[in-house]
């Protein structure tokens, strides 16, 4: 799915500009951490059990059809990861509200915020590279071919 | 069709049998949501279940689809809708611009299923929001909102004239076909009458103005009414009104009308009494008991009054025994009311209950319980006990076994010597 001639980008980040006034998000840690509860997975009612999903997954504003598809995996896994959902989980960056935790898909959707320490990351996929990144507190990266 | 699989007997989806094919823009963000929603609603989901539809052969299609944009994907399965459903391209208008709709296309790929979101980008995008975000309620998702289930129910009552707007359309369309039978004919004194479950308060006005603006009659009476139960019966039994937001109740003359009289128990009881008192032998011994639904005190009262009949009747007072039980706990109401105040003057040091076990003789009943006999009795041991001022445990219950024409209970009461002083 990532074999594309420009690389498939995303970019977790673990807190954005301003906390929602929802439930606290716990930071995602790495990569690893960002579909388990207590990010962008919430337990709202201390029943063990994720039931609210605080963030959204970040297309860019004209998003392909690759990087669309990449967002509908990971909606779904977020879907699956939760007993109740808010709808749109998947947004366009062109209507992005910064409100809470953020799955960036495609270069083109992370903010200048991140960008700079994204810079960094990116040029070092080859071409037909895609990487995963955890940005904010804590950088850290999976890239796949 | 469903892209959501259940195992057998389980009512919970578990397992995805769909793949989402998707286009760029903004029908294929809106597919992702509708990818963020399968997956909440199923416990189990294999990844990925959404891939890009340019990469994707018709051939490859495995699974049921979802479909949006512009591929050979959605081509084929317009291809196969159109073929199956040759009625809408006459039927219904083409979609406007920022309009779509999904479509169900059955065999699709092989045997395999679609839905086919079409409609320009926007289009498609809004169609595929109202699944994921909407469906399978109208607007406002959660039990409490109107269900598409509901309309499809309204529409099925509607269609198979059980509902009151099915019917009356029926009606109306019987009445267009007569009209247009008697086409210009100049008609005199018309009378229409409609009758269906619930009515529309302005049906009748509706109905008389068809006929009017139609046949122009000299002489028009109109009826309309409902058919449905509690809808015109008596302003007397407000319970049975039938009560809707949008039907209001109105009085109307009833069928028939019955009045029933079930005397009072109490008064049948004094009235066999009395009948029977005649028999009294002046002098004689009477003993009577009865058991009503009362409590205490009417028990009392009615006690009073049944002594007195036999009395008037010239039986001796002193050999005269009546009383008056609770027909809702016989055993409960004899222990108290007959054995305590019998007791009450005598050294009790110790009650025996006996009871006896209940027996099932033909092995059938659904609710039987051998110890149903001392069950009616509770909580009789320990007001007993506050009577006699005796401890608790001085009161026993012990089951027997019953034979053909025993009583269901038997009580001792003893001494502080063991010897038995209730005759």
């Amino acid at each position: 799915m990532l074999k594309r001639s420009i690389p498939l980008l995303i970019m977790v980040c673990t807190f954005a500009f301003q906390r929602p006034p929802g439930p606290a998000a716990n930071s995602a840690g790495s990569v690893a951490d960002a579909l388990a509860t207590g990010w962008m997975l919430v337990d709202t009612n201390g029943d063990g059990i994720a039931d609210f999903v605080n963030g959204k997954v970040v297309v860019p504003a004209r998003p392909s059809a690759a990087e669309n598809s990449a967002a509908a995996n990971l909606a779904a896994r977020l879907g699956f990861g939760t007993t109740g959902l808010t709808m749109p989980l998947v947004i366009n960056a062109a209507a992005n509200a910064s409100d809470g935790p953020r799955i960036w898909v495609g270069r083109d959707t992370v903010p200048p915020q991140f960008a700079a320490e994204l810079a960094t990351l990116a040029p070092k996929l080859e071409d037909e590279e895609g990487g995963v990144f955890a940005g904010g507190r804590q950088s850290g990266g999976d890239r796949q071919r | 069709m469903t892209a959501v699989s259940r195992l057998l007997r389980m009512p919970i989806p578990s397992a995805l049998d769909a793949r989402l094919y998707v286009p760029a823009g903004a029908a294929g963000t809106a597919l992702a949501n509708l990818a963020a929603r399968m997956g909440m609603e199923a416990t189990g989901v294999t990844l990925p279940l959404a891939s890009p539809a340019t990469d994707s052969a018709v051939k490859d299609v495995r699974t049921q689809a979802v479909i949006a944009g512009d591929s050979a994907l959605s081509k084929e399965a317009d291809a196969k809708l159109r073929a199956q459903d040759t009625a809408s391209p006459q039927t219904e208008p083409n979609l406007a611009r920022g309009e779509g709709e999904i479509r169900v296309v059955n065999d699709s790929f092989a045997r395999r299923g679609a839905l086919l979101a079409r409609g320009d980008d926007a289009g498609a995008a809004a169609g595929l929001d109202l699944l994921s975000g909407h469906f399978p309620n109208l607007w406002e998702p959660g039990k409490p909102y109107l269900s598409l289930e509901e309309i499809r129910y309204d529409l099925h009552r509607f269609f198979s004239l059980r509902s009151g707007a099915g019917q009356a359309a029926v009606g109306l369309y019987h009445l267009e076909r007569w009209m247009k039978e008697i086409g210009t004919a100049p008609v005199k004194n018309v009378k229409a009458e409609l009758f269906v479950d619930l009515t529309d308060p302005h049906l009748t006005d509706f109905v008389r103005g068809q006929i009017q603006d139609r046949l122009h009659p000299e002489g028009l009476e109109v009826v309309t009414n409902s058919l449905r139960a509690g809808t015109k019966c008596c302003d007397r039994q407000p319970g049975v009104h039938y009560q809707a937001a949008e039907q209001a109740f109105h009085t109307s003359t009833p069928t028939f009308t019955e009045d029933l009289v079930i005397p009072w128990e109490g008064t049948r009881l004094l009235q066999a009494v009395q009948g029977v008192s005649s028999r009294v032998r002046r002098g004689g011994d009477v003993k009577l008991v009865a058991r009503v639904s009362e409590g205490p005190e009417q028990r009392r009262k009615l006690q009073a009054q049944l002594e007195d009949l036999p009395k008037h009747a010239g039986a001796n007072p002193q050999r005269l025994q009546v009383v008056v039980l609770s027909a809702y706990k016989p055993g409960y109401s004899w222990l108290m009311d007959e054995i305590a105040p019998e007791l009450a003057a005598k050294p009790v040091a110790s009650v025996k209950i006996e009871f006896a076990k209940e027996v099932d003789p033909t092995g059938e009943r659904a609710m039987y319980s051998p110890a149903r006999w001392v069950q009616e009795l509770y909580p009789v041991d320990e007001m007993l006990a506050r009577k006699l001022n005796l401890p608790l445990a001085k009161i026993t219950l012990d089951q027997f076994e019953p034979s053909k024409g025993s009583p269901t209970y038997r009580v001792h009461a003893y001494d502080a010597g063991s010897n038995e002083i209730l005759a």
